[in-house]
């Protein structure tokens, strides 16, 4: 049986038994090669769902809107890792949200794909097995998969498979390094550093699609919007965006699990994942821990070791 | 900028330690130069790094929080946590340009007034090698655009 | 902002002309030009050898941020012998020309005209850079596979807001003024006339435009929201929706702003910022009460102003079809999907 196919059989069966209230998951979208978020409340509806590489959102932002009913998730490891992080920070627990884990071997890129197009915009487009198929009125590409993928689903982790509740499949990401982007940043003197932060910044338009597809900012009210008094200004004063985007970095540090959904988010290119993963390198190395995969962990700046490193304090 | 720029510090210390500390070398008539900005907080885990990088914008040259030693903390281990905050602030400000040296942190008990000093020196003097900071600053706004 | 007719025949302008024009252009006015490809596509003050932008659509910020910017001072303030000063923002207008839109982000600046020229309150820095600009649009030749301006009164080569309109052929572009003030400045650059076949040859090229484009039932809209406030629609409607600003953005016909003060002591300067109903903070009352309280308010007030509210005002919806909401919603929450469960609701 397809993926796709025991996936709506899952996601049926959990509906009508009643064992949860609502399926998370995608469903085909309107634009080619592209999902949106299914709703699924009745097994008819969740008879369109679909987890391909095509999935390129992080579901479990919708786990904190829906936090009254009993919901089942569909997961890949994106979603596993955030799972792990809302245990640890007791946003959801295994006996409201059931996880429906399905495979994954990485995210179709649509700028990688955009790219590889240069410019053209397919009017239709398929997944075939590890081909990735489009067409316009003359043309069609047949691309292959694995050339399209996600910067962040290189050297993905999954964590163990004790999150799953129900697993469809086993996940096979691509193997790379991590922390690649990351080693090309910091190969810039700092002057040549602060200069593509300003213009990574620059383009910003303050619109938080990043912080909103966010799975992990979910505070009810953001150090961004808050007013009386202002925290952060919203104009286009480019110290203003820093400033937003550094502390909203920092309110992740040891919290962000590397999903790349703010980086796909974002509708004029703004990437900054480097700093997430500058963060991310530094919970790793120097307090030996790794967001999104252990849960027994309390959260890291809530707590601390005695010995932590302090080689940096006069 | 003009030879009479002096660099502007911001110091976060705590109300148990540092503080005490800085009155201690006060009180003892210790010298120290008179670039830093005291701002007196409950604890050094009750600066929010948001603090840091406000002062950076808003015209700061460089900016130093200051604790208790490790185990001696009022509240037991506010200053613990802090330093692992610290440690991502002072890894993510550099890791996008800021200068090594403009944030910096250090423990001061009360019994320190000569440790305060020489912290305070030893930070301007940091600063001021490292000149005016521009970076993370935010511009006086003009009308037009 | 209504212009004399004008039936100027069209002229021809062949490619490798149009560097030497855009910058003898520059030299006479302030030009900006549509420039970048995909996420980076925009509009950006002219400069030697900037890349004009060739891809299909429209770019992806659009041209309303040449005259209603995300951030404008409106005035500054200042304390001077213990009184207070206010210095109000210099009108800019001057020459303006702006270059390589496309006819929708032009007709947009027609549906923002009547908010920002509205007789009773003009906005003179509006108003100021609207009155002299001269704006050069290019035809769609190929829209993007998100756009749907037919469905919403525009056209491919539609040429309502636009001075000139160019056309591009095989290897020229056919340009033609469609207003008195597009005559003149055309006539300024001096071109050969346009031999009959390029005409037929442009009239091909939008009837292949017009074809490409996809049917969006939004005719009658905005009757049938009429008293659907209530309505369980709008329940489900919202439930992907993520609450950001993406699509109100990059939405040529959005213009909701906010005003804020900054500075320091004794002296600030007041900003008038973009703003999206898409935000809990846009009605957030000083009380801490707020009128729309979830996703759901805030979608249904978008769709509502642009398919309801503004046609009542001003008797066409302030959509222009342009597809940019459909193309970069992090999500996929489709507009036209929107439009489309729309039609299905009964009383």
């Amino acid at each position: 049986m397809s993926v796709n196919a025991l996936l709506r059989e899952t996601a049926a069966r959990l509906l009508a038994e009643g064992t949860v209230r609502l399926v998370v998951g995608w469903e085909k979208g309107t634009l080619p090669l592209r999902t949106t978020p299914l709703l699924a409340r009745t097994a008819e509806q969740a008879d369109r769902l679909v987890a391909d590489a095509t999935c390129d959102q992080n579901l479990a932002v919708y786990l904190t809107r829906f936090k009254d009913e009993k919901v089942a998730l569909v997961a890949r490891p994106c979603e596993a890792r955030t799972l792990v992080e809302y245990c640890r920070e007791h946003r959801a627990s295994p006996d409201r949200v059931l996880a429906i884990g399905v495979p994954c071997t990485g995210m179709l890129s649509r700028r990688a794909l955009e790219r590889r197009l240069s410019g053209r915009l397919p009017a239709a487009g398929r997944l075939e097995g590890d081909l990735v198929i489009c067409s316009g009125e003359d043309w069609e590409e047949r691309l292959p998969l694995t050339d399209l993928l996600e910067p962040v689903c290189y050297g993905c982790r999954l964590p163990g498979a004790d999150r799953y509740w129900r697993v469809l499949g086993e996940s096979r990401p691509p193997a790379g390094d991590r922390y690649a982007e990351l080693d090309r940043f910091r190969q810039m003197a700092g002057e040549e550093r602060y200069a593509a932060f300003c213009r990574a910044v620059e383009r910003c338009i303050r619109c938080y699609a990043c912080r909103q597809a966010c799975p992990m900012c979910y505070c009810p009210e953001c150090f961004s919007d808050r007013s009386a008094p202002t925290w952060v200004g919203s104009s286009d004063d480019l110290s203003d965006t820093m400033v937003f985007h550094l502390t909203r970095t920092l309110h992740l540090a040891g919290r962000c699990v590397d999903c790349g959904a703010c980086v796909r988010a974002c509708p004029v290119g703004v990437d900054l994942r480097h700093l997430h993963l500058r963060l991310g390198r530094e919970a790793e190395e120097r307090f030996a821990y790794r967001p999104g995969l252990d849960a027994a962990d309390r959260p890291l700046v809530a707590t601390f070791r005695p010995d932590d490193p302090e080689e940096f304090i006069r | 900028m003009s030879e009479a720029w002096e660099p502007k510090i911001v110091a976060f210390l705590c109300h148990w330690c540092s503080y005490a500390g800085a009155d201690l070398a006060g009180i003892s008539r210790m010298q120290y130069p008179p670039n830093v900005r005291v701002i007196r907080v409950p604890c050094s885990g009750a600066v929010n790094p948001f603090y840091l990088i406000k002062a950076l914008q808003r015209g700061a040259d460089g900016v130093l929080v200051s604790g208790c030693h490790p185990g001696d903390c009022h509240y037991l281990a506010g200053n613990l946590v802090a330093r692992r905050k610290f440690a991502m602030l002072k890894a993510l400000l550099e890791h996008v340009g800021l200068e090594e040296g403009r944030v910096q942190f250090s423990w001061v008990s009360a019994a320190e007034g000569q440790k305060f000093a020489d912290v305070i020196r030893e930070v301007t003097e940091t600063v001021r090698a490292l000149g005016p900071a521009g970076r993370f600053r935010k511009a006086r706004r003009a009308l037009c655009r | 902002m209504r212009r004399g007719e004008a039936a100027v025949a069209g002229v021809i302008l062949e490619h490798s002309e149009l560097n030497r024009i855009l910058a003898h252009v520059a030299g006479q006015a302030r030009l900006w030009v549509a420039t970048g490809e995909g996420e980076e596509a925009a509009f950006l003050p002219y400069r030697p050898g900037i890349p004009l932008r060739r891809g299909p659509g429209p770019t992806r910020r659009t041209a309303k941020e040449i005259f209603f910017p995300r951030t404008e001072a409106l005035f500054t303030f200042h304390e001077a012998d213990g009184k207070p000063r206010l210095e109000p923002a210099k009108v800019d207008d001057g020459p303006l020309v702006v270059f390589g839109l496309r006819p929708c982000d032009a007709r947009a600046l027609c549906l923002l005209d009547p908010v920002f020229e509205d007789p009773l309150w003009p906005d003179r820095l509006y108003g100021g850079r609207r009155a002299r600009a001269i704006l050069v649009g290019m035809a769609c030749s190929q829209p993007s596979r998100a756009c749907f301006c037919t469905s919403v009164g525009g056209d491919p080569a539609g040429e309502e807001g636009l001075d000139v309109i160019l056309v591009a052929l095989d290897d020229a572009y056919l340009a033609r003024a469609t207003t008195d003030r597009g005559a003149e400045w055309l006539e300024g650059l001096g071109f050969s006339p346009a031999p009959p076949e390029a005409e037929a040859a442009a009239a091909r090229v939008a009837e292949t435009a017009r074809r490409a484009l996809a049917a969006v039932p939004a005719d009658g809209l905005k009757e049938r929201l009429d008293g659907r406030f209530e309505h369980p629609v709008w329940d489900r409607l919202h439930e992907r929706c993520l609450g950001c600003a993406a699509c109100t953005y990059l939405c040529p016909t959005c213009h909701c702003f906010d005003i804020v003060d900054e500075g320091g002591p004794g002296e600030g300067v007041r900003l008038r910022n973009w703003d999206s109903c898409m935000f809990a903070l846009f009605t957030l009352h000083a009380s801490g009460h707020n009128p729309r309280m979830t996703g759901k308010e805030r979608m249904r007030q978008r769709i509502m102003h642009k398919f309801n509210y503004y046609p009542e005002r001003q008797g066409r919806p302030a959509c222009v079809g342009c597809g940019r909401c459909v193309e970069i919603c992090p999500v996929n929450l489709d507009l036209r999907q929107v439009i489309a469960e729309l039609e299905g609701v009964e009383a």
